[in-house]
């Protein structure tokens, strides 16, 4: 039925009050898997997981949702099929130990908002602070800082209460802050 | 208020979630203020470099404290079962080539009468009457007065 629908939609025969998907899915793919890679922290599964939640969209398509908002619909997705790709891989994550970056991504400066040049070592402690980042955590400041959701959107997306996003994301907040500000 | 404000405290005034008092010191604090501003700043820079920058694969290895623990059970474990099966001492020669025991046997053995006469005999002497007349089937002393009958006391 997918394969039938996918194959209509190339050749255009796009009802007016349904979504289109080519537009959401290039709005939206590269958000949706950046998301999945912060959460997941592997490349590999976060293409598969991205993959999964663009055939929800796909499905969601079908059917005429004039007032959805898209892109915070498909975060939620991402960020609740991340969830449930950790919880598959449960023995994974309790077998191997990820203490290491592959060195070669973050051996260049990055820039800053303002401007300002963010050092190779920097971004690395960047990187290896929010690894060890607990799921929770990890989900709570992707939402909120990376994303930019207020803290309302965050507690509504996860199910969680305004508070318990609060002392998350300050726990994550301190965390991080400690990392960039270790040796400067 | 002389104290300035904590890092939880920055954050809510970062959020707009200030109580009133925080919103007053931050009014005449030009530290706590720069203290804000440094907060926002780096939360930016940490933001901006996980949305934009290169995200680096993580390098994954077995972790020793983990699988080490399971390594040792297996190995216990299998040494345990191989001392079950080959440690086991041997049957002596006798006891393996018994037959089984039937419930014939059983029987024969509850119920046999080859010693009763070894069984009969008495066992102190005849000084014991009740002995000997109770397996002779009497009773001695039934018709006698055992006040005055020493044997029948």
């Amino acid at each position: 039925m997918v394969a039938a629908a996918l194959t209509m939609a190339h050749r255009g025969f796009v009802d007016p009050g349904v979504p289109d998907y080519n537009d959401l899915y290039r709005a939206h793919h590269a958000r949706v898997l950046r998301v999945c890679r912060l959460l997941l922290g592997d490349p590999d599964e976060a293409e598969d997981v991205g993959q999964e939640v663009f055939v929800k969209l796909f499905r969601a398509c079908q059917t005429p949702r004039p007032d959805m908002a898209w892109g915070p619909w498909l975060t939620r997705v991402a960020v609740h099929a991340c969830r449930d790709r950790r919880r598959s891989r449960w023995w994974r994550r309790w077998w191997m130990v990820a203490d290491e970056l592959d060195e070669g991504a973050v051996a260049a400066p990055g820039r800053t908002p303002e401007g300002e040049v963010l050092s190779a070592e920097q971004r690395r402690r960047i990187w290896r602070a929010f690894d060890r980042l607990a799921a929770r955590q990890r989900e709570v400041f992707v939402l909120r800082h990376v994303e930019g959701w207020s803290t309302q959107d965050v507690a509504d997306a996860l199910g969680l209460e305004t508070g318990s996003v609060k002392r998350h994301l300050f726990r994550a907040v301190r965390h991080m802050r400690a990392a960039l500000s270790e040796g400067s | 208020m002389s104290r300035h404000l904590g890092e939880r405290a920055l954050l809510r005034a970062l959020e707009g979630a200030s109580r009133a008092r925080e919103r007053e010191h931050l009014a005449s604090c030009a530290t706590c203020v720069g203290r804000r501003a440094q907060l926002a700043r780096e939360l930016r820079r940490i933001g901006t470099e996980l949305r934009e920058g290169p995200a680096p694969r993580l390098i994954e290895r077995p972790s020793t404290i983990r699988w080490m623990p399971a390594v040792l059970g297996t190995v216990a474990a299998a040494g345990l079962l191989v001392w079950a099966v080959l440690g086991r001492a041997p049957i002596p020669a006798q006891i393996a080539d018994a037959e089984p025991l039937s419930l014939d046997n059983v029987t024969a053995a509850l119920f046999a009468t080859d010693e009763i006469d070894d069984v009969a005999q008495p066992v102190r002497g005849s000084e014991f009457v009740e002995e000997q007349a109770a397996l002779r089937g009497e009773w001695p002393c039934a018709s006698t007065d055992p006040w005055f009958d020493r044997d029948c006391s």
